[in-house]
């Protein structure tokens, strides 16, 4: 099935869209995802921005973080003022990456005089390392 | 009915890798289909759920709160995307983690239950088909996550 050519419009699709609507659309999305990430900072639940914000329907919170509201410029500066985060800044973070090795260390010593041998079988040495990912 | 999981190139991205399925005998996806149904009706629509893929693909990842979730059997991680606010037009997919969704059809939700609507019932128990297969294989290491986890190896072709 793997060399079957795949007929599709999405390309078509995508070239249909407006470079300022296709801007609107990645905002409203960055946007939610921004909120999201200052909740889980703050360790909100969505009832706690709903609070915050003095809202008092949780289905408003949840439009707001579908990545489909188109916010008033008043309720953003009202989320930056709860939140403690510039919703207007959408400048793209450089996220650090982190890469995790797993080594199994085995160590034998030759030394039999004193019959000293030692087996370190399966220590685990953990690696962290941070790099930061380039576009 | 043989099928493969295909990836969506156009879609996907350093974020996530968007998937969908390719039916045997047919040309197209199951999403490029829900494109052709709905693009003469639904053009705007089509348009904004496109661009939102790219956007999670690009930009965000298939984070949680852009779908509306439990669509399915518990935990097989069956969903719909949010649908926009006055529209009807869903689409659904299954979502593993942020990094990875498999796009399935969808169609106009014209009633409130799934089970009044034939055409998304359809469309919604195939991906709940294809999701339990998909965890037998991830059980089996027939498919597998890539290290950085934004994607898929093995063997993507089911009898569904």
């Amino acid at each position: 099935m793997t060399n079957k050519k795949r007929k599709s419009s999405i390309g078509e699709i995508l070239a249909s869209v407006s470079p300022k609507e296709a801007k609107r659309i990645e905002n409203r999305m960055l946007i939610a995802s921004k909120i999201d990430e200052a909740m889980k900072t703050k360790s909100w639940k969505k009832k706690d921005l709903m609070h915050a914000v003095g809202k008092t329907n949780p289905s408003e919170i949840t439009r707001w973080l579908s990545g489909t509201h188109n916010f008033t410029i008043d309720t953003l500066t009202d989320l930056c003022f709860v939140l403690g985060v510039d919703l207007l800044n959408l400048e793209e973070r450089q996220e650090p990456v982190i890469h995790r090795y797993n080594f199994t260390v085995s160590v034998t010593s030759k030394i039999k005089s004193n019959c000293y041998e030692n087996t370190m079988a399966n220590s685990q040495l953990y690696f962290e390392k941070t790099a930061t990912l380039s576009n | 009915m043989k099928c493969e999981l295909t990836k969506i190139e156009e879609l996907s991205g350093k974020r996530a890798s968007v998937y969908s399925v390719l039916i045997e005998d047919y040309e197209q996806t199951l999403f490029d289909i829900f494109i052709e149904e709905n693009k003469r009706l639904h053009l705007s629509e089509i348009q904004d759920i496109v661009q939102r893929l790219k956007t999670i693909g690009t930009k965000t990842g298939a984070r949680e709160q852009f779908f509306k979730l439990h669509e399915g059997n518990p935990g097989d991680g069956v969903c719909a995307l949010f649908d926009l606010p006055e529209k009807n037009l869903r689409l659904y997919c299954i979502r593993y983690s942020t990094q990875i969704i498999i796009l399935g059809g969808g169609g106009i939700k014209f009633v409130r239950a799934l089970q009044n609507n034939s055409k998304l019932t359809k469309e919604n128990y195939l991906l709940r088909e294809l999701s339990k297969q998909i965890t037998e294989r991830i059980k089996e290491k027939d498919i597998r996550f890539t290290i950085d986890g934004n994607d898929f190896e093995g063997d993507f072709v089911f009898d569904l």
